[in-house]
C-alpha cells in the first residue's frame, strides 16, 4: 500500500455558489496551469518541481479529469522512513547518521513509479463559480495552490495561487 | 432506604436491589463489549445510575473506588510520559539491535524481550507505542517483513506486563484489592513468565524462520545507527533513570514500610515533574506540567472510576455472593478445580472481551469465596490464576488487549496491516499454550 500524503477535504456550500458574486475564482484563475498526468513518472515530477519552483502540482487522467495533488511534501514524505511520517511514529532520526546516501538510495527505488499513486487524493479543490472571499479562506486555511475544478464534469479548469489573489486584491483601481 | 454502610434494602420505588444492580451491571458489560459508546462514558453512566436508582448512596460508591489503583496508573503514566522524552526507548531498541550484529532473528529475539521487560515496568500500550516505531524503521531498513517482529512485541507486550503488580491493570487491581506485594507477584509470577516468553518465542521463530533473512549491506544500515543520537535530553535522561529507580525500590520496600504503592507512584511522579522544570520561568513549567499531565490516558481513569462503583453496587446487593456461591458449587468446593477454572476462564474470556471490567467483577467475587477455602490466606492460588488468565488471555486474539489494537493500527498506517483471523490462528494456540504451562506451574507450585 502506498503511504498517501495528508490534507483536508473542503467544498463550497450549494447556498454560496448560487449567489452571484462580483469575482468569481474562474476570472481569477490561471486557466492553463501546468499539470502532471497520472501516469508521470516521480522522475518527472521531481524535474518539474525543481524547474518551476513550486509547492505541488495539480495531477489529472487521461481525460483532464483532476485526482488529486502531488508535491514537495509527498515527495519528502516518500524519502523518509516511514516509521517517523506516521501518526505516533518517530519524532527524531539523528541516530541514522547524515543519511544522504539512504535518501538518494530511496528516491532511486522510486523514481520511476507513477505519480498516481503516491497523490494526495484529499486535497482541497473550488468551483469556478465560487466568490473571491470563499477563494481567499480556503487559500488561507490550506496556505497553497487552489485547483478550480467543474463539478458535473470533474475536469480541473485551472488554478489559484496565493499570488493571484494578492495581485488582484492589490490592483490600483 | 439506605441503611448505614450506604447501600440500600430497597432502589427506588421500592424495586429490588438486586435485580437493578444486576440489570444495570449486564447492560454496562453489554455496552462495553459492543464499542458503540466509548467505555468510559458507559462506565460511569452505570456508576451514576447505582447511585440515582438507589442501590447505593454517594458515600458507598466512593467507597467502592479503589484510589490505589488509579493513583498507580496515574502517577507511572505521568513517569512514562516524560521519560519518553529522553529517547532512551529508541536507545535501547537500536543499542539491542546492534548487540546482535543486526541479524533479524537476534533483532526479533532482543525486541520482543526488551518489549516484556519494558512492559514489566511501564504501561504495556506505552511500551509498544514507544518499541513499534523503531521496529518498523528497523525492518524497513532490513528490507525484511516486520509482521513477525509486529507479533512478537504483541506477545510479549502481555506476557511481560504479567510479571509484575504494575505490568498490567488487573494486577495492579488485584494487588490493590488483595494487599498482595510488588515482591509477591515478582517472585511468584515472574519465574513463569519468563519460561511462558521463551516458550512463545520458539514456535514464533519456527513459523516465520524463512522471513528472518537479510542482505550483508542491509545490516550494516544498522550497524550504521549511531544509538547515542537517539537521546533527546541527556539531563532529563539521567533524571527519569533516576526516578524510575527510586520508584521501582519504592515498589520493593513499599510493603515493609508500610506504604500504598499509589503513594510511591505519584511521589515519583512528582519527583520527576520537579526536576525537570528545576530553573524554568513559571510560564515554561506551566506548559511542561500542563503537557506532562495531558499525557494521562484519562479514559482509562474514568473508566475504572465509573466500574468500581458498578462493581461495588452488585457487590453491595448482593450479586457477587451468588455468583461466587454458582462458582463454589459448579467446583464443588475444590480448591484445584476453582483454580483451574479461574486461568482458563480468565484467559478464554479475556481474549474475547475487556479483561478489566472482568477483572474487577472476579476480585470480590473470589474474594467472597475466602470462608469455603479456609481463610484470605488461602486464596493465593486462585489470584495467581486470575492474574496469569487475565493477563495472558489478552494475546488469544487482536481485540484481547489495547496493546494488541495499538499495534495493529500503527502497522495498518504502515501498510502493513495485521488481520483479525491470521492473527487469531497463531496467536490464540500460543496464548493456549501459556494456560497450560501456567497450569502445571500453579498445579505444582500451589494445589
Amino acid at each position: 500500500m502506498a503511504v498517501q500524503c495528508h490534507g483536508f477535504q473542503e467544498t463550497l456550500s450549494p447556498n454560496i455558489r448560487k449567489r452571484k458574486p462580483a469575482m468569481t475564482a474562474a476570472a481569477i484563475m490561471q486557466s492553463q496551469p501546468v499539470t502532471l498526468r497520472h501516469d508521470d513518472t516521480i522522475s518527472r515530477a521531481l524535474d518539474m518541481l525543481l524547474s518551476h519552483r513550486v509547492a505541488n502540482f495539480p495531477v489529472v487522467d487521461g481525460e483532464g479529469r483532476f485526482i488529486g495533488q502531488f508535491g514537495t511534501h509527498c515527495l519528502l514524505g516518500l524519502l523518509l522512513p516511514k516509521a517517523a511520517i506516521l501518526e505516533e511514529g518517530l519524532e527524531d532520526l539523528a541516530f541514522l547518521g547524515e543519511g544522504g546516501d539512504q535518501l538518494r538510495e530511496r528516491l532511486r527505488d522510486i523514481r520511476e513509479e507513477p505519480v498516481g499513486r503516491h497523490v494526495n487524493f484529499a486535497t482541497p479543490v473550488i468551483q469556478p463559480e465560487a466568490p473571491l472571499m470563499e477563494t481567499v479562506l480556503l487559500a488561507y486555511r490550506h496556505n497553497a495552490a487552489l485547483p478550480v475544478v467543474d463539478e458535473p464534469s470533474g475536469r480541473l479548469v485551472g488554478t489559484i495561487s496565493p499570488w493571484d489573489l494578492l495581485a488582484v486584491i492589490g490592483a490600483k483601481d | 432506604m439506605h441503611g448505614h454502610a450506604g447501600t440500600a434494602s430497597t432502589a427506588l420505588f421500592g424495586w429490588d436491589p438486586l435485580w437493578v444492580a444486576t440489570i444495570l451491571f449486564i447492560a454496562a458489560y453489554a455496552l462495553i463489549m459492543s464499542e458503540k459508546v466509548n467505555r468510559a462514558v458507559v462506565s460511569l453512566l452505570g456508576a451514576g445510575l447505582m447511585i440515582l436508582l438507589g442501590v447505593l448512596n454517594q458515600q458507598a460508591a466512593l467507597r467502592g473506588i479503589d484510589f490505589n489503583t488509579l493513583g498507580l496508573l496515574t502517577g507511572m503514566m505521568v513517569i512514562v510520559a516524560i521519560t519518553r522524552k529522553s529517547g532512551v526507548f529508541q536507545y535501547v531498541a537500536i543499542w539491542s539491535a546492534k548487540k546482535v550484529n543486526a541479524r533479524p532473528l537476534g533483532i526479533l529475539l532482543m525486541l520482543s524481550g526488551i518489549t516484556a521487560l519494558l512492559s514489566a515496568l511501564l504501561d504495556n500500550v506505552t511500551t509498544v507505542l514507544l518499541i513499534a516505531p523503531v521496529t518498523l524503521l528497523i525492518t524497513e531498513e532490513l528490507k525484511v517483513r516486520p509482521y513477525p517482529y509486529l507479533f512478537g512485541i504483541i506477545l510479549a507486550s502481555n506476557i511481560g506486563g504479567t510479571a509484575t503488580l504494575i505490568g498490567d491493570p488487573p494486577n495492579i487491581m488485584i494487588g490493590s484489592a488483595t494487599g498482595l506485594s510488588f515482591n509477591d507477584f515478582l517472585l511468584n509470577l515472574a519465574p513463569i513468565v519468563a519460561l511462558i516468553m521463551a516458550t512463545t518465542l520458539v514456535p514464533i521463530c519456527l513459523i516465520w524462520r524463512r522471513d528472518l533473512t537479510a542482505t550483508e549491506g542491509a545490516r550494516q544500515r544498522i550497524m550504521g545507527f549511531n544509538e547515542r543520537e537517539a537521546i533527546t535530553n541527556p539531563r532529563l535522561l539521567k533524571q527519569a533513570l533516576t526516578v524510575l529507580a527510586l520508584v521501582v525500590a519504592g515498589f520493593v520496600l513499599a510493603h515493609p514500610l508500610h506504604l500504598e504503592p499509589a503513594t510511591v507512584a505519584m511521589s515519583g511522579a512528582a519527583l520527576l515533574m520537579l526536576l525537570e522544570n528545576l530553573g524554568r520561568d513559571g510560564e515554561h513549567q506551566s506548559k511542561s506540567v500542563h503537557g506532562s499531565f495531558a499525557e494521562v490516558e484519562w479514559v482509562t481513569i474514568f473508566f475504572f472510576v465509573g466500574l468500581f462503583v458498578v462493581v461495588y453496587g452488585i457487590e453491595q446487593a448482593g450479586l457477587i455472593k451468588r455468583m461466587a456461591d454458582a462458582l463454589v458449587h459448579a467446583t464443588r468446593g475444590d480448591l484445584k478445580v476453582s483454580a483451574m477454572a479461574v486461568l482458563w476462564g480468565s484467559a478464554v474470556l479475556s481474549a474475547l472481551v475487556d479483561n478489566i471490567p472482568f477483572v474487577a467483577t472476579m476480585i470480590p467475587l473470589i474474594k467472597s469465596m475466602a470462608p469455603v477455602f479456609g481463610g484470605a490466606e488461602h486464596l493465593r492460588p486462585l489470584w495467581w490464576s486470575l492474574s496469569l488468565g487475565a493477563c495472558l488471555g489478552g494475546n488469544g486474539t487482536l481485540i484481547g488487549a489495547s496493546a494488541n489494537l495499538v499495534v495493529a493500527g500503527f502497522a495498518d498506517r504502515a501498510g502493513h496491516p495485521i488481520r483479525f483471523l491470521p492473527f487469531m490462528l497463531t496467536a490464540f494456540p500460543l496464548m493456549l499454550l501459556s494456560i497450560a504451562i501456567s497450569s502445571v506451574y500453579i498445579y505444582l507450585r500451589y494445589l
